[in-house]
């Protein structure tokens, strides 16, 4: 029985629980508190992390860890990518700078980035369209980085496991 | 050849006419000989419908009708097919051109060998470019991670030669590839035996999540 | 968490007269249950704000972990290192949860921390 990790990450509010709570098969174990900052409109905050798990036939299992969104949990960033198969950064375009909450998060997971792959979900795009995909794309590319980028609603399942999916793919592409 | 050949369209929706006009201009073996019109005289004329009416174009004697269909229909005529492939369209024009003014144009095949070839991406495509074809996206995921050959693509994705060297003509149309001459590989592509485990696993997580990688 | 001039300069004295009065302690940090450092008294080049966070994190995963087993609410967590103990505990200022932490190297008792935490708990409340 193999046990293999896949991380979500973004600012608070991106849907880290929402993606996670799509494709787990338990209910989402949570570590929120109430939240004092009053820069997020938000009652609650992530503090440790997320769980949820998807359970495979063979006994193989995948752990689902929703990391805390502000850069003070950056040490849990990093505890949580540890070992893991794919890393999901998901970013509201509701927010004032997406590309720099963007920024914070490629930052943030540098090293776990030169192995681990990661793809980026843009939420909240239809009614924010700016910074377009192609804004990313380049930012991305500014940091030599080519990463995909495709919206997506983390309330569909269906958008959840394609990111899943794309992270899959880029695993196979390594292993040539 | 002074003048250029002009390629009249109908009824194409603008990613399509975009596309169009980035082979027109990018294709060295078409050599900018042709370039895209929606209106006025025209050598040639692409279209969805035969009609026999298609003002404001006006079509040449002669001037063939280079009708738009699907992959596997069958036709007698000039033919593009979609899913589009460069080569083809570059084909028929080349055909037509020389139809026209055969002693002018050569054919200039040339002696590239495409499975030797590196191709990285640049960046990540447009979404207009991954729509234009429901495994364009995979494709361009496969690309993103480091240098691949044709023979890469093609192995990890299971489609044709024909089709992942569409979509590099694509990416490179758009300036987001990087091309350099590769060695050839000694031996064929093995998966190593430590990434075994890992297939199978992406194949049961697969099933368990309801994708079909057909 | 906004609190008073005078409210933090009281929080600031318990951190402050905990480090002086107990052998070994090398912080003590009074923190937001969302990890942001509201009082605190540190030695070395220790900082507030890094050990709220991780107090935080520490603390909300022992919630999850007592509420997981059904064993009442988690009151504390000890963090047993080779050279010392990080004592995590809960704590209520005017009616919010909150986290009082303390950094200790092996010459402390742990006994003594945990009594003395308690004690600053039911000062504090009273407040």
């Amino acid at each position: 029985m193999n046990e293999y990790k896949l991380v979500f990450t973004g600012t608070t509010g991106a849907g880290k629980t929402t993606a996670i709570n799509a494709v787990s098969e338990t209910p989402t174990i949570k570590t929120d508190v109430a939240n004092t900052d009053a820069s997020l409109d938000k009652a609650l905050t992530t503090v440790g992390l997320d769980f949820g798990q998807i359970s495979l036939t063979n006994g193989d299992r995948i752990r689902l860890f929703g990391t805390p969104g502000q850069t003070r949990f950056d040490f849990m960033w990093k505890i949580l990518a540890k070992d893991a198969f794919g890393i999901i950064i998901l970013i509201d375009n509701s927010r004032a700078d997406p590309l720099a909450d963007m920024d914070l998060y490629l930052t943030g997971f540098l090293k776990e980035l030169e192995t681990i792959p990661c793809v980026i979900g843009i939420g909240r795009s239809e009614k924010n369209p700016t910074p377009g995909i192609d804004d990313f794309s380049i930012r991305l590319a500014q940091r030599n980085l080519i990463l995909p980028v495709i919206p997506v609603d983390v309330r569909r399942a269906q958008d959840v496991i394609l990111l899943i999916d794309i992270l899959m793919a880029q695993t196979e592409a390594d292993m040539i | 050849m002074d003048a250029k050949l002009h390629l009249g369209y109908m009824g194409l929706i603008k990613p399509e006419i975009d596309l169009i006009s980035t082979i027109l201009r990018t294709s060295s073996r078409l050599d900018n000989h042709w370039i895209l019109v929606d209106d006025g005289e025209c050598d040639a004329i692409l279209t969805y419908s035969a009609e026999k009416d298609f003002s404001p174009l006006i079509l040449k004697p002669e001037a063939p009708v280079i009708m738009i269909k699907r992959r596997g229909e069958a036709f007698s005529g000039h033919a593009f097919y979609k899913p589009f492939r460069a080569d083809e369209l570059i084909d028929t024009l080349i055909l037509i051109e020389s139809d026209e003014q055969p002693s002018l144009h050569q054919k200039n095949e040339a002696a590239t060998n495409h499975s030797h070839t590196i191709y990285r991406l640049k960046k990540w495509p447009p979404a207009e470019l991954l729509s234009l074809h429901k495994h364009y996206m995979l494709l361009a995921v496969y690309l993103s991670r480091g240098t691949k050959t044709l023979h890469d693509l093609t192995t990890l994705s299971g489609h044709s030669e024909d089709f992942c060297m569409q979509f590099l003509s694509l990416m490179n149309q758009y300036h987001l590839l990087d091309r350099e001459a590769g060695r050839p590989k000694i031996a064929p592509v093995h998966l190593p035996d430590v990434a075994m485990p890992k297939k199978n696993f992406f194949s049961l997580l697969r099933h368990h999540l309801g994708l079909d990688k057909s | 968490m906004n609190i008073s001039e005078k409210l933090h300069n009281k929080y600031q004295q318990e951190c402050q007269q905990l480090l002086n009065g107990q052998t070994g302690i090398l912080a003590v940090v009074i923190a937001s249950a969302d990890g942001f450092d509201i009082a605190s008294a540190v030695t070395k080049s220790l900082v507030p704000a890094r050990i709220a966070a991780m107090a935080s994190s520490i603390s909300a995963i022992g919630t999850v972990v007592s509420q997981e087993v059904s064993l009442g609410n988690s009151k504390s967590v000890t963090v047993n290192t080779e050279k010392g103990f990080t004592y995590i505990t809960h704590l209520e200022l005017e009616g919010k949860s909150c986290i009082l932490n303390v950094v200790a190297d092996d010459s402390a008792v742990l006994a003594q921390i945990i009594y003395q935490c308690s004690e600053i708990g039911k000062r504090l409340n009273n407040t």
